[in-house]
């Protein structure tokens, strides 16, 4: 115990003046704004879909296209609260309600397309594939840097943080490729868009201990 | 007066709660003096949280005040998740040094004990997850034992492994001050980076290249008293 008293001693010892975080909304306003910056410079740099416009003016696809933001920036609200302790867990549910948005857009969407063209509607298009690769290859920084805003979640919950986080950044990101990617229809959206996202969310439940040891406060159990 | 002792008993839990508000620098050593006013429990957070508030300001004396309060409550709950063993206070100095870390994630106004007992209780479950691992490690580490002694070990293995062992404890003696303790902390007490930091007083990157050092040193002066 005397130990625990010399500790106590050094810990005040050396303890400086910390700025408390932010508050979870001013959080979540810092980060859509900078995830908007960098989803904007990669869809200008490769273009905006010509069809963007009459795109979005169908319902199916502009529930989907909302839905993805949404899901993108509540979960990120998500993250922020419960990777604080203390915060309740089931913030973790939040991002619920536009992730089934998006799943009815992509529903609604593929109704539409087996309206249109029939069974051809469900055809498979690898070359849909480059989206899932996009979405990869932007969301991996973004998670990165919202990983390091939330790495003291380490000693909370470190995979479910983990988990909304990717989430988070994934939803952006497809949203943002949907900007300049055109030509797939609904279920290839599924398929390669919502399936990259949730894969990429799912190996960060694996990860996301290992991943905060790293860079967070969290040690090794 | 002993003020670890003091902060022991139920009663002292409420030590640092007397005082409202926060005395200066000279009335801290009666703050920690010992007093039988009831305060209510539920005042214990706001008074922490305060205590906090400061300490994320740079009050220094705030933040050992609230570092004391809180000890016998973290004892509580890891006595509570882990049983009455040693691992209970060490588990407490462990929660210490992550609040330390994560003190920035506090936020000024709320409540203080959600905050303190998720940390705590995490830990616990850490520590819980650790001894399950230790134990299936030494289950599985006596069986090979059993085997081993029981089939081939010789009285002059037992000889050869007890002076394998002492001159491993030789050659750790025998290491610079800085390597020594970093061997210790990280090897032998198995402790984390960011805890051996606290307790060595040197930063994680030093310990790393202590520890390398003290590896390199280990190995050079056993190959030497291997070699003819």
């Amino acid at each position: 115990m005397s130990d625990t008293r010399a500790l106590i001693e050094q810990l005040a010892g050396r303890a400086n003046a910390v700025r408390p975080l932010p508050s979870p909304m001013k959080r979540t306003v810092a980060w859509t704004l900078g995830a908007f910056v960098l989803i904007a410079v990669m869809a200008a740099s490769y273009g905006l879909r010509p069809d963007l416009l009459a795109a979005l003016s169908q319902p199916a696809q502009a529930l989907e296209w909302t839905g993805s933001v949404l899901t993108g920036v509540f979960a990120a609200y998500a993250t922020f609260q419960i990777s604080i302790p203390g915060r309740s867990p089931s913030w973790a549910w939040l991002p619920a309600l536009p992730l089934a948005m998006w799943l009815g857009g992509i529903g609604l969407g593929c109704l539409h397309d087996f309206a249109i063209q029939g069974p051809a509607a469900f055809a498979f298009q690898t070359h849909s594939g480059e989206c899932a690769r996009a979405i990869i290859a932007m969301s991996l920084p973004l998670a990165l840097v919202m990983a390091i805003m939330v790495r003291h979640a380490g000693v909370v919950r470190p995979a479910p943080t983990a988990m909304l986080a990717v989430l988070s950044a994934a939803a952006l990101c497809s949203a943002g490729v949907s900007l300049f990617h055109s030509g797939e229809n609904a279920l290839m959206s599924l398929v390669w868009h919502f399936g990259a996202v949730t894969l990429l969310s799912l190996i960060s439940v694996l990860f996301g201990g290992k991943v905060f040891s790293w860079i967070g406060h969290a040690r090794r159990a | 007066m002993n003020p670890e002792r003091n902060l022991d008993s139920a009663s002292d839990r409420r030590i640092m709660d007397t005082a409202t508000p926060f005395p200066g620098p000279a009335s801290m050593s009666e703050t920690l003096m010992p007093t039988m006013e009831t305060v209510p429990d539920n005042e214990d957070g706001a008074q922490w949280g305060a205590w906090m508030t400061r300490a994320q300001q740079g009050d220094r004396e705030a933040y050992q005040a609230v570092l004391i309060a809180m000890t016998p409550y973290l004892r509580s709950i890891a006595r509570r998740l882990l049983g009455q063993d040693q691992d209970v206070e060490d588990v407490a100095q462990e929660i210490l040094i992550v609040v330390h870390d994560i003190r920035h994630t506090y936020e000024p106004g709320r409540p203080f004990k959600p905050w303190l007992s998720t940390i705590a209780t995490r830990r616990c479950i850490d520590q819980l997850r650790r001894r399950t691992r230790r134990l299936q490690h030494e289950i599985a580490e006596d069986g090979d034992l059993d085997v081993t002694s029981s089939t081939h070990d010789s009285p002059e293995d037992h000889v050869a492994r007890d002076q394998s062992d002492r001159e491993l404890r030789e050659a750790v003696d025998g290491l610079p001050g800085r390597q020594r303790e970093a061997i210790r902390l990280l090897r032998l007490q198995e402790l984390s980076l960011n805890e051996a930091a606290a307790r060595s007083e040197q930063s994680i990157g030093s310990l790393k290249v202590a520890c390398h050092r003290a590896i390199k040193g280990l190995q050079r002066a056993l190959a030497h008293k291997e070699s003819p």
